[in-house]
């Protein structure tokens, strides 16, 4: 069970989006899907989805070939950043369609969650605001079911309050009914705690692919006096730093080894190794 | 296979504009009616002009001539003639044809629907929408012959089929004329409504330079290109050759409406085929 990218390729012009990209998503884990913009995340999931045509290499869903495979197709859904549902369409409509097109949408917690999030369901999909369009998608990609689930920028124009009842909803959708989550985002730092494996992409080519954990031990955080810091540091891979008043952090690559007393050791911070791997 | 979802959607998008067409047709219609009826004034033509040719035996000129005692018959029988209905559906689907297909193909692929399938679904939604409506205006034709039969045999209404083919329909009994139309209106509709989905289909898989260029080509070449050629090197045969390929492909002249059932017929599958190649590589633009 899982989906496959063999040897994709996706060029815009002279642009190359995707170089024989070849990965898999495997099943049942929130996968973070990392890169700097224009790296060509959105460009991936698009060609899984079947918006996009590959120039060359295949994916495949379950071992078939998506491509032109409705029933390929009705096992994954996007929360694509662009809206592609009718501007005129109501959304108690598009929840009713939904249910048409995927049967494991679930409309009563649809429902359910438009209350929560404050989303009119009277309303027409043109008139939301950014925040409430994000919304809006998002509730119909919680709601329906598939194994397979992409959410590009989920949470485009969402406020804090938003976000974190967003989080909070999708980790009890996961723990209900564990399915292959893949979060494409540039709010590292905020679904960090959330993904179990991490895929970098720079350039339109895989740079990382490895669980959260294995990636994150690559390195480690050192925090206290400036003073002590920087004689620590000095001679190690330097990732970046933190300074506030007398107090310095800096992110180092390699094990931790004969730190001294007075340092407080801990992981890696996620976004800071992203920053350092993907900087040019 | 999501064949009945994406056949469902696409006929539920047509609901809406299809009820509000036939609400105007049967507010439009009642009033024309009643504002012929009261508006005549009685007063018949005595001359008409007529196309003969001139002293010269090439060029065409207008005389007058007063009408035929047959002519005449034929006029004062007539007060008041409504037809048409069946082109306005005509216009109606072919715009619709135009209008449906960036916002369908997203919906759809949005919910996992591929394009073999979309395509599929139009084909049905079509085929539907289009007998649907040829019953409804079936209905309403006979409906409004009868309301006019009520007013006096002044009053007349015809079919586009009956207008196209008049002598036909002279020919043949009233339920075959009913027969004829209903086939006719069926595969005109089902004609108009694929030509706009293909044209709308056309500008959505074009670029920007593309699209300019047919959207100034086609008509240049048409109302510029052409006329000037056809005149200048091609001594009018050109028109003449089209006029006869068009006469002979809708049967015209010699009343023969089987013709226009093949012609149509060929072009709603020409233009479904059309619509199919230039669907099967589209992209979900953003």
């Amino acid at each position: 069970m899982s989906i496959e990218l063999k040897g994709v390729n996706k060029s815009y012009g002279e642009t190359r989006a995707l170089r024989d990209v070849t990965l898999t998503f495997g099943d049942n884990k929130i996968i973070g899907l990392l890169g700097r913009n224009g790296a060509g995340k959105t460009t991936m999931l698009k060609v899984i989805s079947g918006l996009i045509f590959t120039d060359g290499g295949e994916v495949t869903v379950d071992g078939e070939r998506a491509v032109e495979n409705d029933k390929a197709l009705g096992k994954m859904y996007l929360m694509s950043e662009e809206t592609y549902y009718p501007g005129g369409m109501k959304i108690r409509d598009v929840f009713k369609w939904s249910k048409r097109f995927y049967p494991d949408f679930d409309e009563g917690y649809a429902a359910r969650l438009a209350a929560e999030f404050g989303l009119n369901q009277k309303k027409n999909v043109r008139s939301l605001s950014t925040g409430y369009l994000s919304i809006f998608k998002l509730i119909v990609a919680l709601s329906v079911n598939t194994p397979y689930l992409f959410l590009d920028e989920p949470v485009l124009g969402l406020d804090a309050n938003h976000r974190e009842l967003f989080y909070r909803l999708l980790l009890e959708k996961y723990a209900e009914k564990p399915s292959t989550i893949v979060i494409s985002t540039h709010l590292i730092e905020e679904i960090a705690a959330l993904i179990e494996h991490v895929v970098i992409i720079k350039n339109g080519e895989i740079l990382r692919d490895e669980p959260r954990e294995d990636l994150l031990r690559e390195g480690y955080t050192v925090a206290g006096a400036a003073a002590l810091v920087d004689a620590y540091s000095e001679n190690r891979r330097k990732i970046g730093e933190d300074s506030l008043g007398g107090l310095k952090t800096v992110y180092l690559l390699g094990p931790p080894d004969d730190v001294p007393a007075g340092l407080e050791v801990s992981g890696l911070d996620l976004q800071k190794l992203f920053i350092r791997l993907t900087n040019s | 296979m999501k064949l009945k979802q994406s056949y469902l959607y696409q006929l539920r998008e047509h609901q809406k504009p299809i009820i509000i067409f036939y609400i105007v047709v049967m507010i439009v219609l009642p009033l024309l009616l009643v504002t012929s009826v009261t508006s005549y004034d009685g007063v018949v033509p005595m001359i008409i002009a007529e196309e003969v040719q001139g002293e010269d035996g090439a060029t065409i000129v207008y005389e007058s001539r007063e009408l035929t005692p047959e002519e005449l018959e034929e006029w004062q029988s007539v007060q008041s003639q409504f037809s048409g209905m069946d082109a306005a559906t005509v216009i109606f689907l072919f715009v619709c044809g135009l209008a449906v297909f960036r916002e369908q193909f997203g919906m759809l692929s949005q919910n996992g629907v591929s394009r073999k399938t979309v395509f599929r679904g139009r084909i049905a939604a079509v085929l539907t929408i289009a007998f649907g409506m040829a019953v409804i205006d079936k209905i309403n034709l006979i409906a409004f012959k009868w309301a006019c039969s009520l007013i006096g045999e002044d009053v007349i209404c015809t079919s586009l089929f009956e207008q196209l083919y008049n002598s036909e329909t002279k020919v043949r009994g009233t339920l075959t004329t009913h027969v004829y139309s209903f086939i006719f209106c069926l595969v005109s509709y089902l004609a108009a409504a694929m030509f706009g989905y293909l044209i709308s289909l056309t500008f959505y898989r074009l670029g920007k330079a593309g699209k300019i260029s047919v959207a100034a080509g086609v008509p240049a070449l048409l109302f510029i290109a052409l006329p000037i050629v056809n005149f200048y090197v091609a001594d009018g045969k050109i028109t003449k050759w089209a006029e006869r390929a068009f006469d002979y492909m809708f049967g015209f002249t010699q009343s023969l409406p089987f013709h226009a059932f093949v012609t149509l017929a060929a072009m709603f599958a020409v233009f479904s085929g059309l619509c199919w190649l230039l669907m099967r590589r589209a992209v979900v633009k953003d």
